[in-house]
């Protein structure tokens, strides 16, 4: 991961124009405990600004294990990042937001039983390249901070739970663009 | 560790299905089911590096990551 990366033939902050620029994320993420996880894959030697947030390597989960797919709902869900820390020790803080709209007793039952393991979370990027934004590396784990929901009220309620985790970390989100371990259920 | 579900029959006697015991499977090449996977995606499988798909008897050329 980062330590010092000054390659000024190589930084800079842009935007490209024409470009496709879609707001949020896909509608699937998965919730991996980092205890299930053999190997994990992470960002490489910072040969480049891209690389310094790229994890192209595969994470590996004990035999036995796999991550847990959550199927969310696309208005209602994403990711955040802001600089946190006192001047000079900044480090970015990561936040994410599940939306799951439906209580059946899988769902409900599932939320009892992730609400206190360390993770990281891939969740699906919104520009078709079948990769992944990461949350969480194995260094500093993403943890469920909050679970909201309830049956909505009346005809115009809401229906579901919200799932919130936060992390921290040296970059504002990783890159994962690797396998995503095998799943038991479609999610 | 046992399978939770049964291979594909396309598999059989070319792949092994190994390091998982469950069956949905997103790969960095698409989104496959394990159950009823093609012999030709089980073979692009191979050759794209997976972790959990392996030929029996044959030798392919693999993707190696980028660093």
């Amino acid at each position: 991961m980062a330590g010092q990366y000054d390659n000024i033939t190589d930084m800079g902050l842009s935007f490209g124009d024409g470009n496709d620029n879609i707001s949020g994320v896909a509608e699937q993420a998965f919730l991996i405990p980092i205890s299930w996880i053999k190997t994990m894959a992470k960002a490489t030697a910072a040969l480049t600004s891209g690389s310094l947030v790229t994890i192209s390597g595969n994470h590996l989960m004990i035999v036995g294990k796999a991550p847990i797919p959550v199927a969310t709902l696309y208005d209602k869900s994403g990711i955040t990042w802001k600089l946190a820390g006192e001047k000079l020790s900044k480090i970015f803080e990561q936040g994410v937001e599940l939306f799951i709209p439906e209580n059946s007793v899988k769902s409900l039952g599932t939320l009892a039983a992730v609400k206190n393991y360390r993770y990281i979370l891939l969740i699906g990027k919104i520009d078709g390249s079948g990769t992944f934004w990461q949350i969480g590396s194995e260094l500093i784990s993403a943890t469920i901070t909050d679970i909201a929901g309830g049956s909505g009220i009346g005809p115009t309620g809401e229906v579901g739970s919200k799932v919130t985790l936060q992390s921290y970390a040296t970059a504002p989100v990783y890159s994962y663009e690797g396998d995503v371990p095998p799943v038991g259920v479609a999610g | 560790m046992d399978l939770t579900f049964t291979p594909s029959p396309a598999l059989d006697g070319k792949f092994k299905i190994v390091n998982t015991t469950v069956p949905i499977y997103h790969s960095k090449i698409g989104k496959f089911d394990l159950r009823t996977i093609s012999a030709e995606d089980a073979l692009r499988l191979v050759k794209s590096g997976s972790n959990y798909i392996k030929a029996i008897n044959q030798t392919f050329k693999t993707k190696k990551a980028v660093k």
